[in-house]
């Protein structure tokens, strides 16, 4: 039978970490189970006899030395950095100022999101060209103004209108 | 230097990024304890063991300005952690951690380096028998030996071990099971002699 999931349940409940309400479960199945009855013991057994012969309680006396020559060449490289800071600041300005004066060149430019006229009248005068097989005639340049009027009045004249028949 | 035994962990550390380089002798002062025996149980001798101390605040220094973990004492093991495994892998090009139990099977790092921790001397008592376990557990492959110096010299929860070593709760579990089941076969004469567990169990191994 595989018991590696209970014996590593064993481990848990050896550490303190395994909830209680696992714990009845587990004490069921190793009251029954020889080889984890087993592990269980040797697991104590290994600990114990570790924690007994290699464990280091004793004060390692260590080197502080090194450690605080270190920390204060740290701390002493990083006045400079503090110096540093204000450039950081001023690139972050710059790149501000810059974002806004591209935002309000984008917002504030006159070909901003208007469409082109001359290229939208244009579109529609060759839809009704088309739509009338090419027998309309209509201006090909001019102002958009007078052009527009120059469509309104072929439609109108191509219904049997007049501009009074709508006025 | 001032007493500060009161003063948390974490005030320390705020107190060090603010220049005060004595908050940080508090600190490596505080956790040298765990810290050093988690680091001679894992390396091959104390001198060794004094070098990688030294690495680990060192390195300490430079990452705390990201600091963010509550525990300290977890964070700062984390980093010896990773120097011990990475000089452990680094030396496996020389020598096999898992070479096997046969003392005549060649180069096993277990049985070829001084055993680690107190030398056999310091631990009269125990004489050979210090000398076996740390030989048996310096043989175990690198990241079972930390879940078992974790767990049984620092008392560390596994929990706390997997964070640690960063994987599952079950992968450090599983660990420590491997190392158990290794350990109980080596040295199975010894603690039947010295425990008072049921021959009957312990003779089932």
């Amino acid at each position: 039978m595989n018991c590696d999931r209970w014996q590593r349940k064993i481990l848990r409940a050896q550490s303190g970490e395994l909830p209680d309400s696992e714990r009845a479960t587990l004490d069921g199945h190793v009251a029954a189970c020889p080889e984890c009855q087993s592990f269980m013991a040797a697991s104590e057994a290994v600990t114990s006899l570790t924690r007994s012969t290699l464990r280091h309680d004793e004060d390692p006396g260590v080197n502080l030395a090194p450690i605080r020559c270190e920390a204060d060449r740290l701390a002493s490289s990083r006045a400079p950095l503090r110096f540093a800071r204000p450039s950081y600041v001023q690139i972050t300005a710059f790149a501000a100022a810059l974002i806004l004066v591209a935002g309000g060149w984008l917002m504030l430019s006159p070909n901003r999101t208007k469409a082109d006229p001359i290229h939208d009248v244009g579109i529609l005068m060759s839809m009704v060209s088309d739509a009338h097989d090419g027998v309309v005639s209509l201006p090909a340049q001019g102002d958009d103004a007078t052009r527009l009027q120059a469509l309104a009045q072929e439609i109108l004249r191509m219904e049997g209108l007049s501009a009074d028949d709508i006025l | 230097m001032e007493d500060r035994s009161h003063v948390s962990d974490a005030s320390l550390v705020q107190a060090y990024r603010n220049g005060d380089v004595e908050a940080l002798e508090c600190l490596v002062l505080r956790h040298r304890r765990p810290l050093f025996g988690f680091i001679v149980s894992m390396v091959s001798n104390a001198s060794e063991a004094d070098e990688v101390f030294q690495e680990v605040w060192f390195r300490a220094m430079r990452k705390l300005s990201r600091y963010r973990d509550q525990n300290f004492k977890a964070w700062v093991m984390r980093i010896a952690h990773n120097i011990v495994i990475d000089r452990i892998r680094k030396q496996q090009g020389v020598y096999s951690l898992d070479a096997g139990w046969d003392e005549n099977a060649g180069a096993c790092l277990g049985t070829t380096v001084p055993a680690h921790g107190p030398a056999p001397d310091a631990t009269a008592e125990a004489g050979d028998l210090g000398r076996r376990i740390a030989e048996a557990v310096g043989a175990l492959p690198p990241e079972q030996r930390a879940v078992f110096v974790m767990r049984v010299e620092q008392d560390l929860p596994f929990r706390e071990i997997a964070r640690i070593q960063r994987v599952p709760l079950n992968t450090a579990l599983a660990r420590m099971h491997y190392a158990v089941k290794k350990l109980r076969v080596v040295l199975k004469d010894d603690y039947v002699a010295v425990t008072h567990a049921e021959p009957a169990v312990l003779a089932a191994t």
